[in-house]
Protein backbone atom coordinates (compact mmCIF):
# COMPACT_ATOMS: atom_id res chain seq x y z
CA UNK A 1 0.00 0.00 0.00
CA UNK A 2 0.94 3.67 -0.77
CA UNK A 3 2.84 5.25 1.63
CA UNK A 4 0.67 8.54 0.97
CA UNK A 5 -2.37 6.64 1.28
CA UNK A 6 -1.29 5.34 4.97
CA UNK A 7 -0.59 8.44 6.01
CA UNK A 8 -3.62 10.44 4.31
CA UNK A 9 -5.59 8.07 5.74
CA UNK A 10 -3.72 7.71 9.56
CA UNK A 11 -4.20 11.62 9.98
CA UNK A 12 -7.33 12.04 8.73
CA UNK A 13 -8.00 9.54 11.26
CA UNK A 14 -6.03 10.89 13.98
CA UNK A 15 -7.66 14.61 13.25
CA UNK A 16 -11.50 13.01 13.17
CA UNK A 17 -11.47 10.85 15.99
CA UNK A 18 -9.38 12.95 17.98
CA UNK A 19 -11.52 15.56 17.64
CA UNK A 20 -14.41 13.15 18.85
CA UNK A 21 -12.13 12.40 21.77
CA UNK A 22 -11.48 15.52 22.83
CA UNK A 23 -15.21 16.50 22.91
CA UNK A 24 -15.52 13.79 25.14
CA UNK A 25 -13.05 14.75 27.67
CA UNK A 26 -14.22 18.39 27.41
CA UNK A 27 -17.65 16.88 28.93
CA UNK A 28 -16.23 14.30 31.37
CA UNK A 29 -14.63 17.66 32.63
CA UNK A 30 -17.40 19.50 32.61
CA UNK A 31 -19.70 16.82 34.47
CA UNK A 32 -16.50 16.38 37.22
CA UNK A 33 -16.11 20.80 37.32
CA UNK A 34 -20.66 20.64 37.99
CA UNK A 35 -20.52 18.16 40.06
CA UNK A 36 -17.99 20.01 42.53
CA UNK A 37 -20.01 23.30 42.31
CA UNK A 38 -23.50 21.97 42.72
CA UNK A 39 -21.60 20.25 45.93
CA UNK A 40 -20.43 23.74 46.86
CA UNK A 41 -23.50 25.20 46.65
CA UNK A 42 -25.31 22.89 48.85
CA UNK A 43 -22.32 22.91 51.49
CA UNK A 44 -22.08 26.68 51.23
CA UNK A 45 -18.41 26.29 50.12
CA UNK A 46 -17.68 24.67 53.22
CA UNK A 47 -18.40 27.97 55.26
CA UNK A 48 -19.78 27.11 58.94
CA UNK B 1 -28.17 13.06 31.59
CA UNK B 2 -29.90 9.62 31.96
CA UNK B 3 -28.06 6.29 31.29
CA UNK B 4 -30.47 5.31 28.79
CA UNK B 5 -29.31 8.40 26.39
CA UNK B 6 -25.70 7.82 27.39
CA UNK B 7 -25.75 4.18 26.48
CA UNK B 8 -27.39 5.13 23.00
CA UNK B 9 -24.75 7.94 22.63
CA UNK B 10 -22.01 5.33 23.08
CA UNK B 11 -24.12 2.93 21.08
CA UNK B 12 -23.68 5.36 18.13
CA UNK B 13 -20.13 6.17 18.39
CA UNK B 14 -19.19 2.76 18.68
CA UNK B 15 -21.43 1.67 15.16
CA UNK B 16 -19.34 4.79 13.90
CA UNK B 17 -16.32 3.78 14.87
CA UNK B 18 -17.00 -0.34 13.71
CA UNK B 19 -18.82 1.68 10.08
CA UNK B 20 -15.09 3.81 9.60
CA UNK B 21 -12.88 0.62 10.41
CA UNK B 22 -14.98 -1.81 8.01
CA UNK B 23 -14.82 1.03 5.29
CA UNK B 24 -10.93 1.14 5.48
CA UNK B 25 -10.82 -1.90 5.55
CA UNK B 26 -13.05 -1.89 1.99
CA UNK B 27 -10.98 0.35 0.31
CA UNK B 28 -7.60 -1.23 1.09
CA UNK B 29 -8.41 -4.72 0.50
CA UNK B 30 -11.10 -4.79 -2.10
CA UNK B 31 -11.61 -1.46 -3.92
CA UNK B 32 -9.27 -1.63 -7.04
CA UNK B 33 -6.61 1.06 -7.79
CA UNK B 34 -7.54 3.55 -10.40
CA UNK B 35 -5.86 3.43 -13.65
CA UNK B 36 -3.92 6.63 -13.98
CA UNK B 37 -2.99 7.48 -10.09
CA UNK B 38 -2.50 3.98 -8.75
CA UNK B 39 -3.18 3.62 -5.31
CA UNK B 40 -2.58 6.59 -4.40
CA UNK B 41 -6.27 7.61 -5.81
CA UNK B 42 -7.42 6.23 -2.91
CA UNK B 43 -7.20 9.13 -0.61
CA UNK B 44 -9.87 10.49 -2.30
CA UNK B 45 -12.59 8.13 -0.69
CA UNK B 46 -11.55 10.00 2.62
CA UNK B 47 -11.29 13.62 1.24
CA UNK B 48 -14.37 13.72 -1.12
CA UNK B 49 -16.51 12.61 1.46
CA UNK B 50 -14.97 14.94 4.24
CA UNK B 51 -15.25 17.89 1.88
CA UNK B 52 -18.81 17.19 0.92
CA UNK B 53 -19.60 17.30 5.16
CA UNK B 54 -17.49 20.13 5.80
CA UNK B 55 -19.90 22.36 3.23
CA UNK B 56 -22.82 20.66 4.73
CA UNK B 57 -21.70 21.78 8.09
CA UNK B 58 -20.94 25.60 6.50
CA UNK B 59 -24.68 24.92 5.48
CA UNK B 60 -25.69 24.35 8.45
CA UNK B 61 -23.76 27.10 10.36
CA UNK B 62 -25.53 29.56 7.11
CA UNK B 63 -29.17 28.20 8.04
CA UNK B 64 -28.77 28.28 12.22
CA UNK B 65 -27.26 31.99 11.69
CA UNK B 66 -30.21 32.98 9.66
CA UNK B 67 -32.52 31.40 12.16
CA UNK B 68 -31.04 32.86 15.01
CA UNK B 69 -31.41 36.48 13.41
CA UNK B 70 -35.27 35.38 12.79
CA UNK B 71 -36.32 34.26 16.30
CA UNK B 72 -33.03 35.23 18.84
CA UNK B 73 -33.11 32.13 20.81
CA UNK B 74 -29.70 31.32 21.83
CA UNK B 75 -30.40 27.64 20.54
CA UNK B 76 -29.57 28.73 17.40
CA UNK B 77 -26.35 30.51 18.20
CA UNK B 78 -24.96 27.93 19.89
CA UNK B 79 -25.68 25.51 17.05
CA UNK B 80 -24.73 27.85 14.55
CA UNK B 81 -21.21 27.96 16.25
CA UNK B 82 -20.83 24.16 16.79
CA UNK B 83 -21.79 23.85 13.44
CA UNK B 84 -19.10 26.52 12.22
CA UNK B 85 -16.05 25.08 14.61
CA UNK B 86 -16.89 21.38 12.76
CA UNK B 87 -16.58 23.04 9.55
CA UNK B 88 -12.98 24.08 10.29
CA UNK B 89 -11.88 20.94 11.69
CA UNK B 90 -13.48 19.45 8.83
CA UNK B 91 -11.77 21.41 6.12
CA UNK B 92 -8.26 20.71 8.42
CA UNK B 93 -8.65 17.67 7.22
CA UNK B 94 -9.75 18.38 3.55
CA UNK B 95 -6.65 20.83 3.27
CA UNK B 96 -4.40 17.81 4.67
CA UNK B 97 -5.69 14.90 2.20
CA UNK B 98 -5.85 16.92 0.13
CA UNK B 99 -2.00 18.28 0.47
CA UNK B 100 -0.75 14.64 0.52
CA UNK B 101 -3.16 14.00 -2.90
CA UNK B 102 -1.66 16.85 -4.67
CA UNK B 103 2.57 15.66 -2.85
CA UNK B 104 1.71 11.95 -3.89
CA UNK B 105 0.33 12.91 -7.34
CA UNK B 106 2.21 15.41 -8.92
CA UNK B 107 4.96 16.01 -6.26
CA UNK B 108 4.46 19.38 -4.74
CA UNK B 109 2.97 19.53 -1.60
CA UNK B 110 1.13 22.70 -1.94
CA UNK B 111 0.11 24.41 -5.52
CA UNK B 112 -2.44 27.78 -6.11
CA UNK B 113 -5.01 25.18 -8.02
CA UNK B 114 -9.08 25.83 -7.61
CA UNK B 115 -9.39 23.03 -5.28
CA UNK B 116 -7.01 23.75 -2.94
CA UNK B 117 -7.30 27.16 -2.81
CA UNK B 118 -11.10 26.93 -2.55
CA UNK B 119 -10.15 24.55 0.86
CA UNK B 120 -7.52 26.80 2.37
CA UNK B 121 -9.91 30.14 1.79
CA UNK B 122 -13.15 28.14 3.39
CA UNK B 123 -10.66 27.19 6.20
CA UNK B 124 -9.74 30.96 6.75
CA UNK B 125 -13.67 32.02 6.46
CA UNK B 126 -14.60 29.66 9.53
CA UNK B 127 -11.42 30.21 11.34
CA UNK B 128 -12.05 34.44 11.43
CA UNK B 129 -15.50 33.25 12.64
CA UNK B 130 -14.09 31.51 15.45
CA UNK B 131 -11.88 34.13 16.23
CA UNK B 132 -14.76 37.00 16.06
CA UNK B 133 -16.88 35.01 18.50
CA UNK B 134 -13.64 34.46 20.61
CA UNK B 135 -13.44 38.56 20.98
CA UNK B 136 -16.64 39.41 20.87
CA UNK B 137 -18.12 40.02 24.39
CA UNK B 138 -22.00 39.73 25.68
CA UNK B 139 -23.73 37.02 24.47
CA UNK B 140 -26.33 38.74 22.10
CA UNK B 141 -24.12 40.53 20.30
CA UNK B 142 -21.76 37.67 19.78
CA UNK B 143 -24.38 35.71 18.57
CA UNK B 144 -25.56 38.54 16.42
CA UNK B 145 -21.83 39.52 14.77
CA UNK B 146 -21.38 36.18 14.34
CA UNK B 147 -24.67 35.15 12.53
CA UNK B 148 -24.14 38.24 10.10
CA UNK B 149 -20.44 37.20 9.39
CA UNK B 150 -21.48 33.51 8.85
CA UNK B 151 -24.66 34.39 6.75
CA UNK B 152 -21.67 36.17 4.74
CA UNK B 153 -19.03 33.80 4.89
CA UNK B 154 -21.36 31.41 3.45
CA UNK B 155 -22.87 33.50 0.78
CA UNK B 156 -19.19 34.20 -0.42
CA UNK B 157 -18.65 29.80 -1.36
CA UNK B 158 -19.72 29.54 -4.19
CA UNK B 159 -17.85 33.25 -5.06
CA UNK B 160 -14.72 31.64 -3.65
CA UNK B 161 -15.40 28.78 -6.00
CA UNK B 162 -16.40 30.39 -8.92
CA UNK B 163 -13.29 32.61 -8.77
CA UNK B 164 -10.93 29.53 -7.64
CA UNK B 165 -12.44 27.97 -11.14
CA UNK B 166 -10.19 31.17 -12.80
CA UNK B 167 -6.77 29.74 -11.14
CA UNK B 168 -4.47 27.90 -13.62
CA UNK B 169 -5.42 24.15 -13.09
CA UNK B 170 -1.96 21.94 -13.22
CA UNK B 171 -3.79 18.92 -12.94
CA UNK B 172 -6.77 18.73 -15.29
CA UNK B 173 -9.00 15.44 -15.76
CA UNK B 174 -11.93 14.11 -14.32
CA UNK B 175 -10.84 10.79 -12.34
CA UNK B 176 -12.81 7.45 -14.43
CA UNK B 177 -14.50 5.76 -11.36
CA UNK B 178 -15.58 1.82 -11.83
CA UNK B 179 -18.25 0.47 -10.51
CA UNK B 180 -16.49 -0.54 -7.92
CA UNK B 181 -15.13 2.36 -7.02
CA UNK B 182 -18.30 4.45 -6.83
CA UNK B 183 -20.01 1.53 -4.47
CA UNK B 184 -16.70 2.42 -2.32
CA UNK B 185 -17.43 6.41 -2.33
CA UNK B 186 -20.88 5.86 -1.57
CA UNK B 187 -19.85 3.35 1.55
CA UNK B 188 -17.47 6.14 2.43
CA UNK B 189 -19.90 8.28 3.10
CA UNK B 190 -21.88 6.51 4.98
CA UNK B 191 -19.13 6.16 8.33
CA UNK B 192 -17.80 10.19 7.64
CA UNK B 193 -20.95 11.54 7.53
CA UNK B 194 -22.25 9.90 10.51
CA UNK B 195 -19.19 10.93 12.14
CA UNK B 196 -19.48 14.60 11.23
CA UNK B 197 -22.84 15.02 12.50
CA UNK B 198 -21.91 13.51 15.52
CA UNK B 199 -19.27 15.94 16.11
CA UNK B 200 -21.63 18.81 14.83
CA UNK B 201 -24.16 17.82 17.74
CA UNK B 202 -21.72 16.83 20.47
CA UNK B 203 -20.62 19.75 20.07
CA UNK B 204 -23.95 21.64 20.10
CA UNK B 205 -24.98 20.08 23.39
CA UNK B 206 -21.87 21.26 24.98
CA UNK B 207 -22.14 24.48 23.85
CA UNK B 208 -26.22 24.36 24.76
CA UNK B 209 -25.34 23.55 28.92
CA UNK B 210 -22.42 26.17 28.70
CA UNK B 211 -25.00 28.68 27.51
CA UNK B 212 -28.00 27.53 30.22
CA UNK B 213 -25.17 27.07 32.93
CA UNK B 214 -24.02 31.28 32.13
CA UNK B 215 -27.61 32.01 31.93
CA UNK B 216 -28.73 30.59 35.40
CA UNK B 217 -25.47 32.05 37.04
CA UNK B 218 -26.36 35.44 35.07
CA UNK B 219 -29.86 35.25 36.63
CA UNK B 220 -28.75 34.06 40.23
CA UNK B 221 -26.28 36.62 40.96
CA UNK B 222 -27.45 38.19 44.21
CA UNK B 223 -28.60 41.93 44.39
CA UNK B 224 -26.72 43.14 47.38
CA UNK B 225 -29.18 45.36 49.10
CA UNK B 226 -26.15 47.56 50.68
CA UNK B 227 -24.77 48.65 47.65
CA UNK B 228 -27.00 48.78 45.15
CA UNK B 229 -27.99 52.65 45.60
CA UNK B 230 -24.37 52.97 45.36
CA UNK B 231 -23.74 51.62 42.38
CA UNK B 232 -26.55 53.26 40.86
CA UNK B 233 -25.11 56.60 42.02
CA UNK B 234 -22.20 55.60 40.53
CA UNK B 235 -23.51 55.56 37.41
CA UNK B 236 -25.16 58.28 37.24
CA UNK B 237 -23.10 60.79 38.90
CA UNK B 238 -19.89 59.28 38.39
CA UNK B 239 -17.11 58.51 41.40
CA UNK B 240 -15.97 62.17 41.92
CA UNK B 241 -19.52 63.19 42.78
CA UNK B 242 -19.78 60.08 45.32
CA UNK B 243 -16.69 60.93 47.11
CA UNK B 244 -18.39 64.18 47.57
CA UNK B 245 -21.46 62.58 49.03
CA UNK B 246 -19.35 60.35 51.26
CA UNK B 247 -17.72 63.55 52.32
CA UNK B 248 -20.22 65.72 52.88
CA UNK B 249 -21.74 62.46 55.34
CA UNK C 1 -36.62 64.64 -4.81
CA UNK C 2 -37.44 61.91 -2.80
CA UNK C 3 -36.83 61.60 0.89
CA UNK C 4 -34.88 58.74 0.56
CA UNK C 5 -32.86 61.01 -2.18
CA UNK C 6 -32.51 63.65 0.06
CA UNK C 7 -31.24 62.09 3.12
CA UNK C 8 -29.09 60.34 1.52
CA UNK C 9 -27.30 62.98 0.24
CA UNK C 10 -27.43 64.99 3.61
CA UNK C 11 -25.78 61.65 4.98
CA UNK C 12 -23.04 61.54 2.25
CA UNK C 13 -22.40 65.31 2.31
CA UNK C 14 -22.02 65.53 5.99
CA UNK C 15 -18.99 62.63 5.84
CA UNK C 16 -17.18 64.63 2.94
CA UNK C 17 -17.69 67.94 4.64
CA UNK C 18 -16.07 66.83 7.84
CA UNK C 19 -13.68 65.09 5.35
CA UNK C 20 -12.64 68.01 3.57
CA UNK C 21 -12.20 69.56 6.84
CA UNK C 22 -10.38 67.78 8.85
CA UNK C 23 -8.57 65.92 5.83
CA UNK C 24 -7.18 63.44 8.27
CA UNK C 25 -8.11 59.95 6.81
CA UNK C 26 -8.00 60.48 3.42
CA UNK C 27 -4.36 61.97 3.71
CA UNK C 28 -3.60 58.69 5.94
CA UNK C 29 -5.35 56.76 4.03
CA UNK C 30 -3.63 57.89 0.25
CA UNK C 31 -0.24 57.57 2.22
CA UNK C 32 -0.61 54.27 3.45
CA UNK C 33 -1.42 52.90 0.40
CA UNK C 34 1.31 55.10 -1.22
CA UNK C 35 3.86 53.34 0.89
CA UNK C 36 2.71 49.86 0.14
CA UNK C 37 3.29 50.29 -3.41
CA UNK C 38 6.43 51.72 -2.84
CA UNK C 39 7.59 48.98 -0.16
CA UNK C 40 6.32 46.33 -2.62
CA UNK C 41 7.39 47.74 -5.81
CA UNK C 42 11.42 48.29 -4.64
CA UNK C 43 11.11 44.62 -3.29
CA UNK C 44 9.59 43.33 -6.27
CA UNK C 45 9.66 45.55 -9.20
CA UNK C 46 13.09 45.04 -10.37
CA UNK C 47 12.63 41.31 -11.72
CA UNK C 48 10.50 39.41 -9.64
CA UNK C 49 7.21 40.46 -11.04
CA UNK C 50 7.43 43.36 -13.59
CA UNK C 51 4.39 44.06 -15.70
CA UNK C 52 1.01 42.27 -14.49
CA UNK C 53 2.37 42.20 -10.79
CA UNK C 54 1.31 45.86 -10.28
CA UNK C 55 -2.42 43.86 -10.20
CA UNK C 56 -1.55 42.29 -7.24
CA UNK C 57 0.14 44.83 -5.55
CA UNK C 58 -2.16 47.59 -6.15
CA UNK C 59 -4.48 44.99 -4.63
CA UNK C 60 -2.66 44.68 -1.38
CA UNK C 61 -2.61 48.24 -1.19
CA UNK C 62 -6.27 48.50 -1.82
CA UNK C 63 -6.76 46.11 0.62
CA UNK C 64 -4.40 48.16 3.94
CA UNK C 65 -5.69 51.28 3.40
CA UNK C 66 -9.51 50.17 2.68
CA UNK C 67 -9.42 48.91 5.98
CA UNK C 68 -7.97 51.77 7.53
CA UNK C 69 -10.55 53.83 5.65
CA UNK C 70 -13.15 51.96 6.81
CA UNK C 71 -12.56 51.79 10.17
CA UNK C 72 -11.88 55.87 10.40
CA UNK C 73 -15.21 56.63 8.46
CA UNK C 74 -16.88 54.81 11.11
CA UNK C 75 -14.59 55.86 13.83
CA UNK C 76 -16.15 59.54 12.80
CA UNK C 77 -19.31 58.05 13.78
CA UNK C 78 -18.42 56.87 17.64
CA UNK C 79 -17.01 60.55 18.64
CA UNK C 80 -19.81 62.03 20.66
CA UNK C 81 -22.85 59.98 20.25
CA UNK C 82 -23.04 60.90 16.53
CA UNK C 83 -24.26 57.32 15.75
CA UNK C 84 -26.72 57.14 18.25
CA UNK C 85 -28.32 60.50 17.29
CA UNK C 86 -28.32 59.41 13.86
CA UNK C 87 -30.42 56.04 14.72
CA UNK C 88 -32.97 58.21 17.15
CA UNK C 89 -33.89 60.04 13.25
CA UNK C 90 -36.40 58.33 10.80
CA UNK C 91 -33.87 57.53 8.36
CA UNK C 92 -33.24 53.94 7.49
CA UNK C 93 -30.73 52.11 8.14
CA UNK C 94 -30.75 51.10 4.53
CA UNK C 95 -29.97 54.26 3.48
CA UNK C 96 -27.29 54.96 5.93
CA UNK C 97 -25.47 51.68 4.89
CA UNK C 98 -25.86 53.27 1.47
CA UNK C 99 -24.50 56.97 2.49
CA UNK C 100 -21.59 55.06 4.30
CA UNK C 101 -20.82 53.15 1.42
CA UNK C 102 -20.98 55.91 -1.00
CA UNK C 103 -18.32 58.02 1.34
CA UNK C 104 -15.70 55.19 1.69
CA UNK C 105 -16.28 54.41 -2.03
CA UNK C 106 -15.59 58.55 -2.71
CA UNK C 107 -12.56 57.91 -0.35
CA UNK C 108 -11.30 54.89 -1.65
CA UNK C 109 -11.88 56.74 -5.48
CA UNK C 110 -9.64 59.19 -4.57
CA UNK C 111 -6.88 56.88 -3.40
CA UNK C 112 -7.11 54.81 -6.26
CA UNK C 113 -6.45 57.86 -8.49
CA UNK C 114 -3.49 58.67 -6.66
CA UNK C 115 -1.95 54.91 -6.36
CA UNK C 116 -2.83 53.11 -9.10
CA UNK C 117 -0.88 55.46 -11.39
CA UNK C 118 2.09 54.92 -9.16
CA UNK C 119 1.65 51.33 -9.01
CA UNK C 120 1.52 50.99 -12.75
CA UNK C 121 4.83 53.00 -13.57
CA UNK C 122 6.97 51.09 -10.24
CA UNK C 123 6.14 47.93 -12.37
CA UNK C 124 6.19 49.08 -15.88
CA UNK C 125 2.55 48.11 -16.71
CA UNK C 126 2.35 48.53 -19.98
CA UNK C 127 -1.65 49.05 -20.20
CA UNK C 128 -1.95 49.85 -23.46
CA UNK C 129 -4.06 46.94 -24.89
CA UNK C 130 -6.63 47.63 -22.63
CA UNK C 131 -6.68 50.59 -20.70
CA UNK C 132 -10.61 50.71 -20.12
CA UNK C 133 -11.29 47.26 -18.95
CA UNK C 134 -8.27 47.61 -16.41
CA UNK C 135 -9.82 50.40 -14.84
CA UNK C 136 -13.41 48.20 -15.00
CA UNK C 137 -12.12 45.32 -13.42
CA UNK C 138 -10.43 47.04 -10.55
CA UNK C 139 -13.18 49.69 -10.22
CA UNK C 140 -15.51 46.69 -9.74
CA UNK C 141 -13.72 45.21 -7.36
CA UNK C 142 -12.71 48.14 -5.21
CA UNK C 143 -16.90 48.34 -5.37
CA UNK C 144 -17.80 44.92 -3.96
CA UNK C 145 -14.60 45.52 -0.91
CA UNK C 146 -16.23 48.71 -0.03
CA UNK C 147 -19.61 47.07 0.07
CA UNK C 148 -18.67 44.66 2.67
CA UNK C 149 -16.15 46.36 4.18
CA UNK C 150 -18.86 48.97 5.09
CA UNK C 151 -20.66 46.14 7.28
CA UNK C 152 -17.93 45.01 8.65
CA UNK C 153 -16.57 48.10 9.86
CA UNK C 154 -19.88 48.80 11.56
CA UNK C 155 -20.00 45.54 13.22
CA UNK C 156 -16.18 46.13 14.25
CA UNK C 157 -16.62 49.33 16.20
CA UNK C 158 -19.47 49.17 18.02
CA UNK C 159 -17.14 46.40 20.05
CA UNK C 160 -14.40 47.58 22.10
CA UNK C 161 -12.31 45.33 19.93
CA UNK C 162 -8.58 45.88 19.30
CA UNK C 163 -7.76 46.58 15.96
CA UNK C 164 -6.62 44.24 13.00
CA UNK C 165 -10.14 42.24 13.42
CA UNK C 166 -11.56 44.20 11.01
CA UNK C 167 -8.59 43.37 8.37
CA UNK C 168 -9.07 39.65 9.28
CA UNK C 169 -12.77 39.62 8.79
CA UNK C 170 -12.63 41.43 5.23
CA UNK C 171 -9.64 39.68 3.78
CA UNK C 172 -10.41 35.81 3.35
CA UNK C 173 -14.36 37.31 2.21
CA UNK C 174 -12.62 39.51 -0.30
CA UNK C 175 -10.29 37.04 -1.60
CA UNK C 176 -13.18 36.19 -4.16
CA UNK C 177 -12.63 39.66 -5.42
CA UNK C 178 -8.97 39.89 -5.53
CA UNK C 179 -8.53 36.36 -7.11
CA UNK C 180 -11.42 36.87 -9.90
CA UNK C 181 -10.00 40.44 -11.33
CA UNK C 182 -5.77 39.51 -10.78
CA UNK C 183 -7.15 36.25 -13.07
CA UNK C 184 -8.95 37.97 -15.35
CA UNK C 185 -6.34 40.69 -16.05
CA UNK C 186 -3.82 38.20 -16.39
CA UNK C 187 -5.67 36.24 -18.71
CA UNK C 188 -6.22 39.75 -20.66
CA UNK C 189 -2.57 41.37 -21.01
CA UNK C 190 -0.67 38.13 -20.49
CA UNK C 191 -2.64 35.77 -22.55
CA UNK C 192 -4.79 38.30 -24.85
CA UNK C 193 -7.64 36.68 -23.94
CA UNK C 194 -10.51 39.87 -23.54
CA UNK C 195 -12.07 40.02 -20.42
CA UNK C 196 -15.82 40.63 -22.29
CA UNK C 197 -18.81 40.56 -20.83
CA UNK C 198 -18.69 37.42 -19.06
CA UNK C 199 -15.66 38.47 -16.87
CA UNK C 200 -17.06 41.76 -16.39
CA UNK C 201 -20.52 40.00 -15.23
CA UNK C 202 -18.99 37.40 -12.90
CA UNK C 203 -17.70 40.87 -11.09
CA UNK C 204 -21.11 43.12 -11.43
CA UNK C 205 -23.01 39.72 -9.74
CA UNK C 206 -20.63 39.54 -6.94
CA UNK C 207 -20.53 43.24 -6.53
CA UNK C 208 -24.13 42.35 -6.32
CA UNK C 209 -23.97 39.78 -3.52
CA UNK C 210 -22.31 41.48 -1.25
CA UNK C 211 -24.24 45.29 -1.70
CA UNK C 212 -27.61 43.00 -0.95
CA UNK C 213 -26.32 41.09 1.90
CA UNK C 214 -24.82 44.05 3.04
CA UNK C 215 -27.32 46.68 3.03
CA UNK C 216 -30.06 43.71 4.32
CA UNK C 217 -27.85 43.20 7.24
CA UNK C 218 -26.82 46.75 8.38
CA UNK C 219 -29.43 47.47 11.01
CA UNK C 220 -28.55 44.08 12.67
CA UNK C 221 -24.80 45.26 13.34
CA UNK C 222 -25.69 48.77 14.15
CA UNK C 223 -25.45 49.95 18.06
CA UNK C 224 -25.17 53.56 19.26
Amino acid sequence: MNNYVIAAYTIGSLLLWGYALSMWLESRARVRVERRQSHDRKTDGGRP
Amino acid sequence: MSSVQGRLIRSYWIAVALLFAADLVLIIRYTPDEQTMGAVQKIFYLHLPVAINTFLACLTAFVASIAYLWHREGWWDDLAAAAARVSVQLCAVVLATGMIWGRAAWGVWWTWSPRLTFSLILFLLYVVYLVIRSSVEGRERRAIIGSVYAIIAFLDVPLVWLSARLLPDIHPGSVQLEPAMKMTLLASFVPVTLLAVGLVVTRFVLNRTASVTANSVQASKPRDIRTAPLVTGAALHGPKAIRQANGAL
Amino acid sequence: MPLVAQQFLLLVGKDLKIEARSRQTIGLVIVLGLLIVVVLGLGLGGGAAVGLGATVVLWVAYLFSGVLCFEKTMAVERSESALAALMLTPISRGTLYLAKLTSNLALMAAVALVITPAGVLFFSFDLSAAPVTFGAVMALGIVGFAAIGTLFAAVVSSTRLQGGLLAMMIFPVALPLVIASTQLLIHQFRDGLPVGGMGLGVLVAFDAIFLTASWLMFELVLEP
